[in-house]
């Protein structure tokens, strides 16, 4: 049996085996897709591309 | 994906197949990182939805100072925190625990222990305990840290951690996967 005493104050060896249990955690999505983040994504994008860019001329037209 | 980088910046076009290409890719880990943090799969999964339409409306912000999957993982992070403030099960449960009996308690194990076991009984932790062990353990923040995240005190998150780790060595002794004993306010592994 391998013993070494550790206090809950340091990150220790649970926690590296939390970190590589999490790090390593892969879980395949059965409720959601990618066409639904599409359907959702699309107004945002296209409204991102017919939006002009603001420069400062831009903006400081518009503040005056 | 064949060139990570060129991929990220034709999503910067809004460019779909770029986006599609990015979303296969990191939907399985970054899936695993909202699970992590919620209790059921389906609001995981509601997460990880909102965290990806927020990454590709915000990929100009990705400024190449780090991995994107870190990036990534920090915005999964973040969207699943708010998730559980905005049912307010977060802040409730870690205002109720601060004040939870404190348990003094030593664990001895083989260290043969399955990580499967102690992620099982990582996901029967209340929000507040499963939360800072998931940000001190796994995203590895400070306690400093945490507390900016969580707006608790520095102190608060220590102790909560402190408090989760035995809750979490108490129910994995209650499957009979460690063996506890008492001694000296240290965990034996």
């Amino acid at each position: 049996m391998m013993q070494n005493q550790i206090t809950v104050e340091e990150r220790d060896i649970f926690d590296q085996m939390l970190k590589q249990l999490g790090e390593n955690l892969d879980v395949t999505p059965k409720g959601i897709g990618w066409d639904k983040i599409n359907i959702e994504l699309k107004p945002i994008i296209e409204n991102q591309k017919n939006t002009p860019k603001r420069t400062k001329d831009h903006a400081s037209q518009q503040a005056r | 994906m064949v060139n990570e980088k060129e991929t990220i910046a034709r999503c910067l076009d809004g460019d779909r197949q770029a986006q599609k290409a990015i979303y296969e890719n990191y939907c399985g880990k970054m899936l695993g990182v909202c699970f992590r943090y919620l209790r059921t799969i389906e609001d995981a999964e509601d997460v990880l939805q909102d965290a990806f339409i927020r990454a590709f409306s915000n990929i100009h912000q990705y400024r190449y100072d780090g991995s994107f999957e870190a990036w990534l993982r920090k915005l999964m992070v973040n969207t699943a925190l708010n998730h559980l403030h905005k049912n307010r099960r977060l802040k409730e449960q870690l205002e109720l625990e601060a004040v939870e009996y404190y348990i003094s308690e030593d664990v001895e194990t083989d260290a043969q222990l399955h990580a499967k076991d102690i992620f099982e009984t990582l996901k029967a932790l209340p929000d507040g305990y499963r939360t800072v062990i998931n940000l001190y353990s796994i995203e590895g923040y400070s306690h400093k840290e945490i507390g900016e995240i969580l707006g608790i005190n520095e102190s608060t998150s220590r102790s909560q951690y402190t408090r989760a780790r035995m809750l979490l060595a108490r129910l994995l002794t209650a499957k009979g996967r460690i063996a506890t004993s008492h001694n000296n306010g240290k965990i034996v592994f």
